[in-house]
């Protein structure tokens, strides 16, 4: 209370500074609410709903005892579910909850930098989470933001322009400074693990129903890019393979726990290096987008040996899918090679055989029925497949993402009364009668095709690119691939899904998605430019690793030593300086003086040498009266030249009258400089 | 209409002898619509001049004596019941005139000099419930001895800077002390002046001084002087914004007499002193010349042709 009356040491934050900083938490915060609990979010809003009663009216601010029950509460709260969050969630709930908080006890100025201090630390933290170059730049943004508003409290209220030019300014000379470290710092793995649980799992799911492909086909988002070093094979050889599933239940198909542990070359398959490999080698960079599973994508049959000059640990399982040791949390790169027209020829053991013979005893009589049948008709494996697709092919089948729901025998259900099902419908089916009628076969899951980015020279692959396909061992050939659905939508094999389905109310109800608008020009063009810019943030500054990193770094230094890097950060951060300084130097030049105003510093320079100097609190008028007592021969000049001058700094003038008057001052003036000489002989005669 | 102005500066300046800056301060206050205090020693002509003043320009005008037992009915008005009418009717205070001379404002009450004050400031007061708009032109000439005096009610700073302008006569010199003593009783010369101008040639001066322009410079030399005064160790009080708007009104009618359409930083320093003394001075420091010191003190700190760069 005893600072209130002070009027220099009280702490007040204007109206409009005031929200200011609540608009900047709020949107802060917002960057977060994927990552928080809902009960956080409910604290959260119940302390900005709060600060912004009290901004509209100051009398409702919570008492001291009020807050400290809420700090208890939120903090008990985040203890109790400290375990289930994990150390880095609940660090960050704290954070959040902190930033929250600290707005409705703001009445110091140490208050303010701290809330202020909290919101950039939450910014750097929202990049835990995301590194997209979209979010990058809303960070970016938010951060000038932010400054913006701590700048505007030490200016006179409502200037908002200036001192978000100076933030802008200040964060954009960081930038450089920024680029350096980023090239030249150790690259440190990250001492948190961001927990997977939390995130939704994106992507294809370890278990497949029929019916089950058709959500993931009207999303949009990004699964990965492919960076080809070598030719792009066919469209419809780009069969991404993911998981393989051996597992059927009637219903559901799923992997073999088994198979997951086992590696290529551990006993019951053969090693490694024996598996030939035919063909032209196939070598390509693919960039993960965080998917929170392990699986990754390859197309067949991938080299082991390509796998090992990774980075990351990546294994190569018996059914030739590859997969990560932990979840991919953030965007992650790898280079493989694949030779694409080898065959998968691991050769089956008996239980492996067993395996995938198997289906429930009593599940699709109509199917088992039709099965034997075929088995009589058609001795040869290849010869029995054709079968089965000719049937899809010439019967009354329709490709559709809404098909009808099934429930009991769902397959028999599907092939003998709806006929309307998705790639996971087709491929099941096929999988179960060829397993009936004796050929072992599995569905193996993935992702057809890709849309080709000329700017970028990439290959980016979409969610709605999700696809099911089965695998049928043939003996001498090992598995071979069969897709059904091409049996009954050739186009969804060779164009793609969304080429196909443009027309229908294909992806989800979304305006903004600029998928929708694949038909016009202009958006799709604007699309892939953006989509390549988004290639080459990935590319460039998501997969800088230390490897990168190191190769940079020798090839621009030769050996590391130590000595050269400090030189060479230390060198950076004085370009760095003296870019800045140089431009400020530029800032303070760039207010040059008005015209008249320079030309009466000019006369008043003239006079000072003279010994008549113009106190810089007096008028001009005044001082024309001054001059005229010391120098009478100035009289009429001076006088008419101080008009000029007062009518120019002072009155409100047209263009055309500045003109005048400008003249009228340069006449005066020259006469002035005229009489001051001979003033000055007079006084030496 | 300058014609008007040097005839009025003339007229004023035949009665109140040897005071022509003073004079010329108070009719720039009352062309820009502003109240004026003049306060200085008991007679030393404060109150020929307001009345001179009020006679001059042809505007009603009635005399109050403030004393401490005025009560605010004295001032504002009255209502009274009427037998006859069987009603009451509202008997109007000196305050419905067009100019109200308020004699030794300070000896009066508090609670009659803020009955004053609120009128100055609304232009309009309310009796029993009922708000009685002012008649325009409207001020308040209110005259002050030093508040060393005895018997007097300060007045507050709140009500003090109601007061666009607060000037004090001084002593005359020796040829205008002269003069005053041998013409006759100044009671009779005053009664007989005629007025200069009306009411419509006063409202028409009134918005000629509010067309004079006001440039960028002059705002931010404004701006420049009340920073001055909200410095930390500064001697007086801050200036206040209004005390900003009080100094550009009052250089704009000191422009307008001086011939001008436009202010320059001339005008601005003549009339700081009268605008800003008595906001600048303290309760502390209201003895002897050391407001004038003090509002020097600003001007002298700022400069004139970069005002933010001292």
């Amino acid at each position: 209370m005893k600072n209130s009356h002070d009027g220099l040491q009280c702490f007040s934050l204007s109206r409009k500074n005031a929200w200011g900083l609540f608009v900047c938490q709020c949107l802060n915060l917002s960057l977060l609410i994927s990552e928080l609990s809902v009960w956080m979010l409910a604290i959260i809003s119940l302390c900005l709903c709060w600060r912004s009663l009290t901004l509209i009216k100051p009398t409702v601010k919570p008492h001291r005892y009020v807050v400290l029950l809420l700090a208890c509460s939120g903090c008990i709260a985040i203890a109790v579910n400290g375990r289930e969050l994990g150390v880095l969630l609940s660090m960050l709930h704290l954070l959040c909850f902190a930033y929250s908080l600290k707005s409705l006890e703001l009445t110091t100025r140490k208050d303010f930098y701290q809330i202020i201090l909290l919101g950039i630390f939450i910014l750097a933290s929202v990049l835990i989470f995301s590194q997209s170059l979209f979010m990058s730049l809303l960070v970016f943004g938010l951060l000038i933001l932010n400054l913006t508003v701590l700048l505007a409290y030490f200016l006179p209220p409502g200037k908002y322009k200036q001192p978000f030019i100076n933030s802008a300014k200040m964060v954009i000379q960081s930038i450089p400074l920024a680029v350096v470290l980023f090239i030249v710092f150790p690259r440190l793995s990250p001492f948190w693990q961001v927990p997977s649980a939390k995130s939704a799992q994106t992507g294809l799911s370890e278990s497949v129903t029929p019916g089950d492909i058709a959500h993931l086909a009207r999303s949009s988002a990004l699964a990965f890019r492919v960076n080809f070093f070598t030719d792009i094979p066919q469209y419809n050889q780009l069969y991404w393979r993911v998981m393989v599933m051996d597992e059927f239940d009637g219903r559901t198909w799923q992997q073999n726990k088994n198979n997951l542990s086992t590696k290529i070359g551990k006993p019951d398959n053969v090693p490694v290096d024996v598996l030939p490999l035919t063909g032209l080698p196939t070598r390509y960079q693919v960039m993960v987008e965080p998917s929170y599973q392990p699986w990754l994508f390859s197309l067949a049959v991938v080299d082991p040996k390509s796998l090992l000059s990774n980075q990351i640990d990546i294994r190569q399982l018996a059914n030739y899918t590859i997969k990560k040791s932990k979840p991919v949390s953030q965007t992650t790169s790898y280079e493989i090679t694949s030779y694409t027209h080898s065959f998968l020829n691991s050769p089956l053991g008996d239980s492996e055989r067993a395996k995938n013979l198997h289906i429930p005893a009593n599940s699709n009589p109509k199917l088992q029925a039709q099965a034997i049948e075929l088995n009589g008709a058609y001795p040869n494996e290849i010869e029995r497949a054709q079968a089965v697709l000719d049937m899809i092919r010439e019967q009354d089948f329709y490709y559709t993402l809404s098909p009808p729901l099934l429930s009991g025998d769902v397959l028999d259900q599907f092939f003998y009364q709806t006929k309307k099902g998705f790639c996971v419908h087709y491929a099941s089916v096929f999988t179960f009668l060829m397993r009936a009628s004796g050929v072992p076969a599995r569905l193996v899951t993935g992702y057809l095709g890709g849309e080709y980015n000329k700017q970028g020279g990439h290959l980016s692959i979409y969610q709605y690119d999700a696809h099911a396909w089965a695998e049928i061992w043939v003996k001498d050939k090992g598995w071979v691939r069969v897709d059904p659905t091409a049996a009954v939508n050739p186009e969804r094999v060779e164009s793609g899904l969304s080429q196909m389905l443009q027309q229908d109310a294909f992806f989800n109800n979304d305006l903004l998605n600029l998928h929708r608008y694949k038909h016009l020009a202009l958006i799709n063009t604007f699309r892939l430019q953006l989509d390549a810019l988004d290639y080459q943030w990935t590319r460039l500054v998501l997969g800088y690793s230390s490897a990168r990193q190191y190769d940079l770094l020798t090839q621009w230094f030769g050996d590391l030593r130590a000595w050269k890097i400090g030189g060479a950060i230390g060198g950076s951060l004085f370009l760095v300086m003296i870019i800045m300084w140089l431009t400020n130097i530029k800032r303070s030049k760039s207010k040059p003086l008005v015209q008249w105003l320079a030309q009466y510093q000019q006369i008043l320079a003239i006079l000072k040498a003279k010994g008549l100097e113009k106190p810089v609190a007096m008028p001009a008028s005044q001082f024309s009266m001054l001059v005229t007592q010391q120098f009478p021969s100035l009289t009429v000049s001076f006088i008419s030249y101080t008009r000029c001058f007062d009518a120019l700094m002072y009155q409100v003038l047209t263009a055309k009258q500045k003109e005048e008057y400008l003249t009228d001052m340069n006449k005066y003036q020259q006469q002035i400089k005229v009489q001051l000489k001979k003033v000055q002989k007079n006084t030496e005669k | 209409m300058q014609s008007l102005v040097s005839a009025i500066l003339a007229q004023v300046g035949g009665i109140v002898l040897g005071k022509p800056q003073e004079i010329r301060l108070a009719l720039a206050c009352l062309l820009a619509k502003g109240h004026i205090l003049i306060e200085d020693l008991p007679g030393m002509g404060k109150t020929t001049l307001a009345q001179v003043l009020a006679k001059t320009l042809g505007l009603s005008y009635q005399r109050t004596q403030f004393t401490s037992d005025l009560l605010p009915a004295d001032v504002i008005g009255i209502s009274i019941f009427n037998p006859e009418s069987k009603k009451f009717e509202l008997h109007q205070g000196p305050i419905f005139n067009q100019v109200v001379l308020s004699d030794e404002i300070n000896r009066a009450s508090p609670k009659t000099q803020s009955a004053l004050l609120e009128a100055m400031e609304e232009h309009q007061v309310s009796i029993d419930g009922t708000t009685y708009v002012l008649p325009q032109p409207f001020f308040v000439i209110a005259t002050q001895n030093p508040l060393i005096h005895a018997g007097t009610y300060p007045l507050p700073e709140s009500q003090l800077d109601r007061f666009m302008m607060r000037i004090s006569l001084g002593f005359p010199d020796i040829a205008a002390e002269k003069q005053i003593l041998m013409s006759e009783s100044s009671h009779d010369s005053y009664k007989k002046l005629q007025p200069c101008v009306n009411t419509s040639k006063l409202i028409a001066m009134q918005s000629m001084v509010s067309q004079v322009t006001v440039s960028d410079n002059i705002i931010e030399y404004v701006i420049a002087l009340n920073h001055v005064s909200r410095r930390q160790g500064f001697a007086g009080r801050p200036l206040s914004p209004r005390a900003g708007q009080a100094l550009v009104s009052a250089a704009k009618a000191w422009a307008f007499m001086a011939e001008r359409t436009y202010v320059i930083p001339e005008d601005i320093q003549t009339v700081f002193g009268a605008v800003c003394q008595h906001r600048l001075e303290s309760t502390a420091t209201r003895f002897g010349d050391h407001a004038e010191k003090i509002s020097n003190q600003v001007i002298a700190q700022v400069n004139v042709l970069n005002p933010f760069n001292t």
